[in-house]
C-alpha cells in the first residue's frame, strides 16, 4: 500500500524541524529528556491538526506555537509540584544540561548566562541567534511588534555581556 | 556581530540525539498510522425517509446503532483481562476492528506487535493474582502466536516491497516486546518457584501455566532473533568492517569477529555497495539501541508489578533487570545471553 501523502509530509516536517524544535525546548526547559518528550508531544498534536484536515500554511510557525504552549503548560505544572521534587529535578537539570548541551566550557558559561535571563529574553535570544529568525518572525510568534523584539534582544545582549564580562 | 553573538549562533550545533530522533520518528510514524486522517464524511440518507428506503437501509442503520452502542462497551472492555465478561469484546471486536483500520503494511505489523505484547501483559497480570489457569494460558498463547505470525507476514510483505529497514524495524520492535515480557514473566515465575510455603492448588496451577507460556515465548523470541540476524546479515554482510559508532556491545563484537574470519571468502566490494552496507550497518546499530531502550521502557512500565515479585532481601536486586538492559547486551543478563548464543548458532 502506498504511504499516505499526509503521513509522508508529516514525517518530512519532522525531519526538517525536529532538531530546531528540540533546541528551542531544551534551552527553555534545560532537561534533555523533558525536551525530547515535549518535541514528541508537539508533533503528535501537530498531527492531530493535520489529520482532521486543517490546512497548514506555515508548518514551522505552527510547530513553534504548539511548543511554546506546551512549555508554558509544563512550567505551570512544575510550579504546582512539591518543593522536594523541584529540588530533585534541579539537581538533575544541572548535571544533564552540562553534559548534553555543549562540552566546551565557554559555551557552558554562555548557556548558564542565558539561563539567568528572563523567559521572553531567553526565547528572543535563542530564536534570533541560534535559529536565525528575524525580529519580525519572532514578533509574529509572540504577538508583539518587531520593534519591541529588537529592543529586548539588544538589552539581553548587553546583560549577557555584563554577566560574562566581555 | 560581536563575539558573543557569534558564539550564540554556534549553539545551533545542538541536535536531537540520533538515537532519540530515530526512535521518535518510528513512534510518530506508528502514531500517524494508528490515527489515520479522517476520510471525507459520507452522507447517508435517512433510513426513515420511506418504507422502501427503510428496508434497504435498515441493515445499515442496525449496524450503525450497534457500533454506537458498542462504542461504550468497547471502551469499557479496553482494560479487561481473560475471564472478565467484556474480555471477549476486546479480543473479538475492538482489536480486530482497530486492526482493520490500520492502513499500511508497516502499521499493521507494528499494531500486531502491540497486540502480542498485550497478551503477555495480560498473562503477567493474571499470574500476579494467581489466576493464570491452563485454559487461559492456552488461549493467550494461541492469540500470541496469531499476532506474532501476523506481524511476520506484514514484515515479510514490507521486505518484498523493498522496505527492508522498515521490515527490520517492526521485527526488532516485536523482539523487544517479547524479550521484555519474557523477563517480566520470568521474574514472576522465579517468585513462585522460590515460594515453598503452603502451596495452594491455584498457586501450582499458575506456576505450571506460567512455565509453559514462558517456554512458548522463548521459542518465538529465538525464532525472531535468528530471523533478524539473518536479515541483518543479508543487508549488511560486512558490517564488521563498517565504521559504525564505538558503542558496539560485546555480542556485536563477537559477531564481528565471526564475520572477519569469513571475510576472505567474500568477493571484494564495490564502493556503492559498501556505502549501502555501511548505511544498513548504521541502521542496525541504531536499531540495537532502540531495542535496548524499548526493553528498558517496557520494564520501566512494569516496575510496580516487578517490585512485588523481586526478592525483597536486597533492594538493589529490584533495579537490576531494568538497569542492566540499558546496555545493548549485558553479559550477565539472562535474556540477551540467549541472543548471543543465537548469534553464534546461526553462523556457518
Amino acid at each position: 500500500m502506498e504511504p499516505e501523502p499526509l503521513t509522508t509530509s508529516f514525517i518530512e516536517a519532522y525531519d526538517l524541524y525536529a532538531d530546531e524544535l528540540y533546541r528551542f525546548c531544551l534551552f527553555k526547559v534545560s532537561d534533555p529528556e523533558r525536551a525530547q518528550d515535549i518535541v514528541q508531544d508537539v508533533f503528535t498534536r501537530y498531527w492531530q491538526s493535520v489529520r482532521v484536515g486543517t490546512e497548514i500554511t506555515y508548518p514551522r510557525a505552527l510547530l513553534f506555537t504548539i511548543a511554546r504552549n506546551r512549555i508554558t503548560d509544563w512550567y505551570r505544572k512544575k510550579k504546582e509540584e512539591s518543593l522536594d521534587q523541584l529540588q530533585d529535578e534541579g539537581m538533575e537539570v544541572e548535571g544533564s544540561a552540562g553534559v548534553d548541551i555543549e562540552k566546551s566550557a565557554s559555551y557552558g558559561e554562555i548557556l548558564r548566562a542565558v539561563e539567568t535571563l528572563n523567559e521572553p529574553s531567553r526565547e528572543a535570544i535563542l530564536l534570533r541567534y541560534t535559529e536565525g529568525w528575524t525580529p519580525a518572525e519572532i514578533a509574529a510568534l509572540t504577538n508583539e511588534t518587531p520593534n519591541a523584539v529588537s529592543v529586548r534582544i539588544n538589552r539581553a545582549i548587553k546583560k549577557l555581556q555584563d554577566r560574562l564580562r566581555i | 556581530m560581536t563575539n558573543l553573538e557569534e558564539q550564540l549562533t554556534h549553539l545551533n550545533t545542538v541536535r536531537l540525539p540520533e538515537e532519540a530522533k530515530t526512535r521518535m520518528r518510528a513512534e510518530l510514524i506508528a502514531y500517524a498510522e494508528l490515527h489515520a486522517p479522517r476520510p471525507a464524511p459520507i452522507s447517508i440518507p435517512s433510513p426513515f425517509f420511506s418504507a422502501f428506503s427503510l428496508r434497504i437501509y435498515s441493515g445499515l442503520s442496525i449496524a450503525l446503532l450497534l457500533i454506537v452502542s458498542i462504542g461504550g462497551t468497547a471502551y469499557a472492555a479496553e482494560n479487561t483481562l481473560p475471564g472478565d465478561i467484556l474480555y471477549s469484546v476486546k479480543v473479538g471486536f475492538t482489536e480486530p476492528l482497530q486492526t482493520a483500520l490500520v492502513p499500511s503494511e508497516r502499521g499493521k505489523a507494528a499494531w500486531n506487535a502491540i497486540l502480542a505484547e498485550r497478551r503477555l501483559e495480560e498473562a503477567a497480570q493474571l499470574a500476579a493474582i494467581n489466576k493464570l489457569t491452563p485454559s487461559v494460558q492456552t488461549e493467550l498463547a494461541t492469540n500470541l502466536t496469531a499476532h506474532i505470525s501476523a506481524t511476520e507476514t506484514h514484515a515479510a510483505e514490507l521486505e518484498r516491497s523493498g522496505d527492508t529497514t522498515g521490515s527490520l524495524s517492526v521485527q526488532s520492535d516485536l523482539e523487544a516486546r517479547l524479550t521484555a515480557h519474557e523477563q517480566i514473566l520470568g521474574v514472576i515465575a522465579a517468585h513462585y518457584d522460590a515460594g515453598t510455603s503452603s502451596e495452594e492448588p491455584a498457586n501450582l496451577e499458575t506456576k505450571g501455566s506460567l512455565a509453559q507460556l514462558i517456554e512458548k515465548v522463548k521459542v518465538h523470541q529465538k525464532g525472531i532473533v535468528s530471523k533478524r540476524l539473518a536479515l541483518e546479515d543479508s543487508i549488511a554482510p560486512s558490517r564488521a568492517a563498517a565504521t559504525v559508532s564505538s558503542n558496539s556491545a560485546p555480542a556485536r563484537a563477537k559477531v564481528t569477529t565471526a564475520l572477519t574470519e569469513n571475510s576472505e571468502i567474500r568477493e571484494p566490494q564495490h564502493s556503492p555497495k559498501e556505502v549501502l552496507e555501511i548505511r544498513s550497518a548504521a541502521h542496525i546499530e541504531t536499531q540495537d539501541a532502540v531495542r535496548a531502550r524499548e526493553i528498558t521502557s517496557i520494564l520501566g512500565r512494569h516496575t510496580a508489578l516487578l517490585a512485588k515479585f523481586l526478592p525483597t532481601a536486597s533492594t538493589t536486586a529490584s533495579t537490576t533487570p531494568v538497569a542492566s538492559t540499558t546496555e545493548s547486551v549485558p553479559p550477565n543478563d539472562k535474556m540477551p545471553q540467549t541472543s548471543v548464543e543465537d548469534k553464534e548458532n546461526i553462523k556457518p
